[in-house]
């Protein structure tokens, strides 16, 4: 997952922005968020097209950030996983 | 000050009207009434484009009204469209820009499927999250799990919710379910997003919700039965939900509730009831601790006690709230005024609230993107 950090002030975040939120710089250096631990997960059994008719979302910290992912399988609180793009869709195994 | 002089529904559920005849149909009498008197309609509406392939929906429902020569524009804060809506009126009015201002509510979302109608709703998300499979739904489940563990809430309390605004709904001729349901009924519904069911989430609508509003010098010349919009406040935060600090309390309600209450130098006690946004069960609990009806934690006991109940002490959703009147996305915070209309006007029937003269409605756009709280006085 592609991760922002602001030049001037060391922000760190995930969306596309024009300016930090945090002291409105217009320089950021990219990075990227390989893997990640399991904070909380949900299961999903009612899905919006495009997507499978189930699965789960995992609500992951790495220390600094917390970050959504979707998962095929049940991976428990505590896990590890890693995070990747797959036909435009965050994923993490 | 500026007022609510009239209301309009229709029912609301699954519609066999197309989105201009709907939204027409809800402000019908009040145009049969007001017609010459009308100087602005705002529609509220999110998704009439991808649900209905219209677009200048405002335009097509003035037409339908013969309001042609009446500006119109259309607002759209994807789930706060209504309660936007409302404060955008009541800045205009207020500014002396115009007397009178329509307010329409609209939304048609019964012709797609469910799968394609979680994909329209989930376009709100950052699309960093709406990419990982995030939903609404899922959201609410996250926040139904994190309340549990910190509280130790019981599941029943929980859907006791959906308890109540069914048998709220029961009362009401517009509601989506009709139907009063069981304890048993939400807990053996099936699980849509774990441990959240079926009969805990909002439906998929189809419904229109009209107001009018007038200034202060205006309304007495228009009609006796006026409603006092006291005072709207707005909060907003980030698209990305992931950057709340927590999913036990929405910081945006917390915030435009702070704002509403400083602005009237009233407090929670001083409120007959509340309606608020229950996309889901969880929300009601969350919502109503974060704008201080009860303290953090402690909403389940109070659901559970029976003191949002029509009869307790505060009474919450006494129109059956989003989960049993129904959610027609644009239409919903309209919905919401015109029911504290009905209420404050002593006309709801079965389900009035017993000598109210205060209430406060809470609309929410995204989960915690935006949040207006609004409170309305009998005059």
């Amino acid at each position: 997952m592609r991760l922002y950090i602001c030049t001037k002030c060391g922000k760190k975040f995930v969306e596309e922005r024009l300016f930090c939120p945090s002291c409105l710089s217009e320089d950021f250096s990219e990075s990227s968020i390989n893997g990640a631990t399991v904070s909380d997960r949900v299961q999903l059994f009612a899905t919006p097209a495009k997507f499978p008719e189930s699965y789960y979302v995992l609500l992951l910290s790495n220390g600094e950030l917390k970050i959504f992912c979707r998962s095929d399988t049940d991976i428990k609180e505590g896990m590890k996983v890693r995070l990747d793009m797959e036909d435009s869709q965050h994923r993490c195994r | 000050m500026v007022y609510i002089i009239d209301s309009g529904n229709t029912k609301f559920g699954r519609s066999n009207q197309d989105i201009i005849k709907l939204g027409a149909t809800a402000a019908k009498d009040i145009v049969k009434r007001f017609h010459d008197a009308i100087d602005l309609v705002i529609v509220s509406n999110s998704y009439s484009g991808e649900y209905t392939g219209n677009s200048g929906i405002n335009s097509l429902i003035t037409t339908a009204l013969s309001l042609d020569e009446v500006p119109s524009l259309r607002v759209d804060n994807t789930t706060a469209s209504g309660s936007t809506a409302i404060l955008l009126g009541r800045s205009l009015i207020e500014a002396g820009r115009v007397n009178t201002v329509l307010i329409i509510g609209v939304e048609k979302m019964s012709e797609v499927d469910t799968r394609r109608s979680s994909e329209i709703i989930s376009s709100f998300l950052n699309p960093v999250e709406r990419d990982a499979g995030l939903t609404l739904p899922s959201l609410a489940a996250f926040m139904a799990r994190s309340y549990i563990r910190e509280y130790g809430a019981t599941r029943e309390s929980i859907a006791m919710v959906s308890v109540k605004n069914h048998r709220n709904g029961s009362m009401n001729p517009i509601a989506q379910f009709q139907k009063a349901i069981s304890l048993e009924d939400v807990l053996n519904s099936r699980i849509i997003a774990d441990p959240l069911r079926l009969f805990e989430y909002c439906p998929i609508s189809d419904g229109a919700s009209a107001i009018l509003m007038s200034s202060h010098e205006y309304a007495p010349s228009l009609s006796a039965k006026r409603v006092n919009v006291m005072e709207t406040t707005v909060s907003s935060s980030s698209s990305v939900v992931s950057t709340r600090e927590n999913f036990v309390s929405i910081d945006v309600v917390k915030k435009a509730a702070e704002q509403v209450f400083q602005k009237t130098w009233l407090y929670p006690r001083d409120i007959d009831f509340i309606e608020l946004h229950d996309m889901a069960t969880i929300l009601e609990i969350v919502e109503a601790e974060d704008m201080g009806f009860f303290r953090k934690g402690e909403g389940w006991k109070a659901m559970k006690d029976g003191e949002t109940e029509l009869g307790g002490s505060i009474p919450i959703n006494p129109s059956g709230g989003l989960i049993s009147r129904g959610h027609p996305i644009g239409a919903t915070g309209i919905a919401q005024a015109a029911e504290v209309f009905t209420q404050l006007t002593g006309k709801a029937g079965k389900r009035q609230v017993r000598g109210a003269e205060r209430g406060l409605s809470l609309n929410m756009g995204g989960f915690g993107n935006s949040a207006i709280a609004t409170i309305y006085e009998v005059v």
